[in-house]
């Protein structure tokens, strides 16, 4: 079973996340921000997509992925972006922190199953 | 939206329609007209930002989505509850970038009124728009600190961001809905797949 380690501050997000990943047979482990994530990334033994949101409280989603990539076990795990944020600036930004995709909410639960599939290798 | 002096409250009021959300962080006064649309008037008095946002489900059906005022999980992903979670979000996430923190946030909703149609029974567009806004408040956990609601008239209201006080003027109903089927219509109109990129 494939990993999903996803950030998100608003508990709606994370219920509506942990419903339509885990419903596609998708572990799902969650965190409410950026610093939250980083304690426990070390503790979760499998980690094969990060879902992140962008505006968080302690340390936003672009700060976050910059600390992901230095972890050597991260250095390569794919990281979405899963946000409200549909700015052209925003997303170039993700990307050069090291995002491998974006997904601007409202999501189409189908689509990011299909999104998370395709970088989960499944 | 627009920016207008006002005489009565002696300074511009910034008026925003259905769909759109405005915020504030020098005291402005943010107004809108409402039917069945709600509003929410956020605000973190401690940062000192306010923001109101218009919004409405789309989804013209009569099912419940709601039990023991939270949103079924299952009901969490569909098309009409991903609009309004996404309304909240964006206004909440702005306010956030302009230094709000959502421990500090708290709430006031208003609006949701009911357009009686004789054909239809249960629950009316405004109730479940109600009932949306004060679910996904509680799921957040962001306290709901004064509602004006529901009946069957539409409302002018004046979110004072100053002080973050709420000036509700009673409305007729009728040409209020009427403003937000436009709305409604764009909104059912909306692509539903999901903008994605992939680097």
């Amino acid at each position: 079973m494939k990993t999903i380690f996803a950030v998100d501050d608003s508990p709606t997000a994370r219920a509506s996340i942990e419903y339509t990943l885990s419903k596609a047979g998708f572990q799902v482990v969650l965190a409410e921000d950026g610093v939250k994530a980083l304690e426990k990334i070390p503790s979760t033994p499998q980690i094969d997509v990060f879902l992140f949101d962008v505006n968080m409280p302690n340390m936003d989603g672009i700060t976050l992925i910059k600390e992901v990539r230095k972890l050597g076990d991260h250095k390569f795990t794919p990281i979405l972006f899963l946000t409200t944020e549909s700015q052209e600036s925003k997303k170039m930004e993700g990307k050069a922190a090291g995002a491998s995709g974006w997904v601007v909410k409202p999501f189409d639960p189908e689509q990011l199953i299909a999104v998370i599939s395709r970088f989960a290798g499944e | 939206m627009y920016r207008k002096f006002d005489s009565k409250f002696k300074t511009q009021i910034m008026t925003i329609f259905a769909g759109e959300y405005y915020i504030s962080s020098s005291g402005e006064v943010i107004s809108t007209v409402l039917g069945s649309c709600i509003a929410v008037c956020l605000y973190d008095p401690v940062n000192r930002i306010g923001g109101m946002n218009h919004f409405m489900l789309p989804s013209g059906s009569q099912e419940s989505m709601i039990s023991n005022s939270m949103i079924e999980k299952e009901k969490l992903t569909e098309q009409s509850m991903r609009y309004g979670i996404t309304a909240m979000e964006v206004l909440i996430g702005e306010m956030q970038k302009r230094g709000a923190e959502r421990i500090h946030l708290k709430a006031k909703i208003f609006g949701g009124g009911k357009v009686i149609n004789k054909n239809m029974t249960g629950t009316t567009v405004g109730d479940k728009n109600i009932g949306f806004a004060r679910a996904y408040l509680k799921m957040e956990k962001i306290p709901i600190e004064s509602e004006n609601v529901g009946d069957t008239w539409g409302r002018k209201i004046f979110f004072l961001t100053e002080n973050n006080s709420v000036f509700v003027k009673k409305v007729d109903l009728e040409p209020a809905v009427e403003e937000e089927r436009n709305y409604m219509q764009k909104l059912k109109a909306l692509k539903q797949k999901s903008d994605v990129t992939i680097f």
